[in-house]
């Protein structure tokens, strides 16, 4: 392979060039997506951090089957996933599902997978915004079986973050 | 495989001298060693100290220009050495590794811009500059030159695959200006990846190598 | 490492030729083969050998894929419909 410079063109055109940074390089998301910038050691796992994320996983996931007004069962057999499992995902906060039923959900509401896989604790981010505002949303919510207008438009606006997020 | 493409001036900032570098054709383990034993500590002294004042994220780490910091270079380095659509390049100086470049070929890498859209291109995978080398690592960064002479590399790679100087690379976010303004590069937008995209045309690619 | 001296332009440009040495091989190809090539070329504005090293690079790429197991799929622009492109059978 021929250079097509010489080192005089090198001298001549340094001089005049900015003082600036020039890297290019991976993208950013690729390396967060298969983990590579995240080594566990480096990062201080939260467990409280992840254990609300959860939560607010199992909130989204009833607010909704309720925004859909079907039981259990009846979002088990359109999922194709196990009552039981969603059963925990509801109520116990420490509960994380398989990325399989959490695949599955996604595609029966039709919300993007990977917020939710982040949210089911399913794979791991350390994303501030993303954390604040699961806890927000799962605030929101109340444990009556029609949902409020107010947890309504909380949903939606949830939802629509999610779907930001994968884009 | 690797053989020495020249020797090039880049200027010392902290002396105001001019240091001889050698542009390698590709990257040896000594490269890689360099890396591991030269650049990493001063990338793990700089995330410790960013871990010190709270949970560092991508972006955080991307501002601070460490996102290639745990890259696996020597695993990159081994996978890629046997494959023909990949190449890299290596700038030395002062007997330490200063520069790294990954770029890639084939018949899937083509270019997106509307004037040369689809034809072959050369695309930068990486250029990684040594951790003294760069403004958001250490106030007073070292050697100046080695991006534009990585730069001109694969221009040179590009026309010596017949691939008329065009070449298209990820800009981190501090280096758009760099790539715009002073290279002279096609500006495509943030694309798919979060990262911006940029190209360089023949005309582009002449312009740059005058 | 060979240094060439260029009188009048600098009293030394170091000219260093690379390792890597060029090998050449004479291929046989049908007619067939040939005009596929020159066809090929023809289209990407290469010439024959530069085609030939980029259709070496894609070989590389997917047989080491196939070789590990992997499938190769071609998806439809519109449909977006999978078929097996490359499978070892």
């Amino acid at each position: 392979m021929e250079m097509l410079i010489s080192p005089d063109w090198l001298r001549r055109k340094v001089e005049s060039d900015p003082d600036v940074d020039t890297d290019a390089g991976p993208s950013i998301k690729l390396l967060e997506a298969i983990g590579m910038f995240l080594p566990a050691e480096l990062i201080p796992v939260e467990e409280n951090k992840v254990v609300r994320a959860v939560e607010a996983f199992g909130v989204l996931a009833r607010q909704l089957r309720r925004q859909k007004q079907w039981t259990i069962e009846e979002l088990a057999k359109r999922a194709r996933v196990d009552a039981e499992d969603l059963r925990q995902i509801e109520r116990d906060p420490h509960y994380r599902p398989r990325p399989r039923v959490v695949h599955q959900l996604s595609a029966v509401y039709g919300v993007p997978e990977r917020p939710l896989m982040k949210l089911s604790g399913a794979t791991i981010t350390t994303d501030h915004d993303f954390e604040e505002k699961a806890m927000r949303f799962a605030a929101k919510s109340d444990d009556m079986s029609k949902l409020s207008r107010e947890e309504q438009q909380a949903l939606n606006e949830y939802v629509k973050y999610l779907i930001e997020k994968a884009t | 495989m690797s053989g020495a493409l020249g020797v090039y001036p880049l200027n010392d900032r902290r002396t105001g001298k001019e240091v001889d570098a050698t542009l390698w054709q590709s990257i040896e383990r000594r490269h890689v060693d360099d890396f591991i034993n030269k650049w990493k500590p001063i990338f793990d002294a700089r995330l410790a100290e960013l871990r010190s004042r709270g949970a560092v994220t991508v972006e955080i780490a991307a501002e601070h220009n460490l996102q290639d910091a745990y890259w696996q270079w020597a695993e990159k380095v081994e996978e890629r050495r046997g494959e023909l659509a990949w190449a890299s390049f290596a700038v030395e100086a002062e007997g330490v590794t200063q520069g790294l470049m990954f770029t890639r070929v084939g018949a899937d890498v083509r270019a997106r811009e509307a004037s040369q859209r689809n034809q072959y291109i050369v695309e930068i995978d990486l250029v990684a500059i040594a951790p003294w080398n760069r403004f958001r690592l250490v106030p007073t960064p070292q050697f100046k030159g080695i991006g534009r002479l990585l730069l001109a590399t694969a221009i040179s790679l590009s026309f010596s695959e017949e691939f008329a100087g065009r070449i298209g690379l990820h800009a981190l976010p501090q280096a758009d200006t760099w790539y715009r303004d002073v290279c002279g590069m096609t500006d495509l937008g943030i694309d798919n990846t979060k990262m911006r995209y940029f190209e360089m045309t023949e005309a582009q690619a002449r312009a740059f190598i005058q | 490492m060979t240094f060439a001296f260029q009188e009048g332009i600098s009293p030394l440009i170091p000219l260093v030729i690379p390792m890597i040495e060029k090998r050449t091989m004479t291929l046989n190809l049908s007619a067939h083969e040939m005009d596929v090539v020159e066809r090929l070329a023809d289209e990407k504005g290469l010439s024959k050998t530069a085609l030939v090293r980029q259709a070496l690079r894609l070989y590389q790429s997917i047989s080491s894929r196939l070789d590990n197991g992997e499938k190769v799929f071609v998806e439809h622009p519109t449909t977006k419909e999978k078929a097996e492109l490359m499978v070892l059978s």
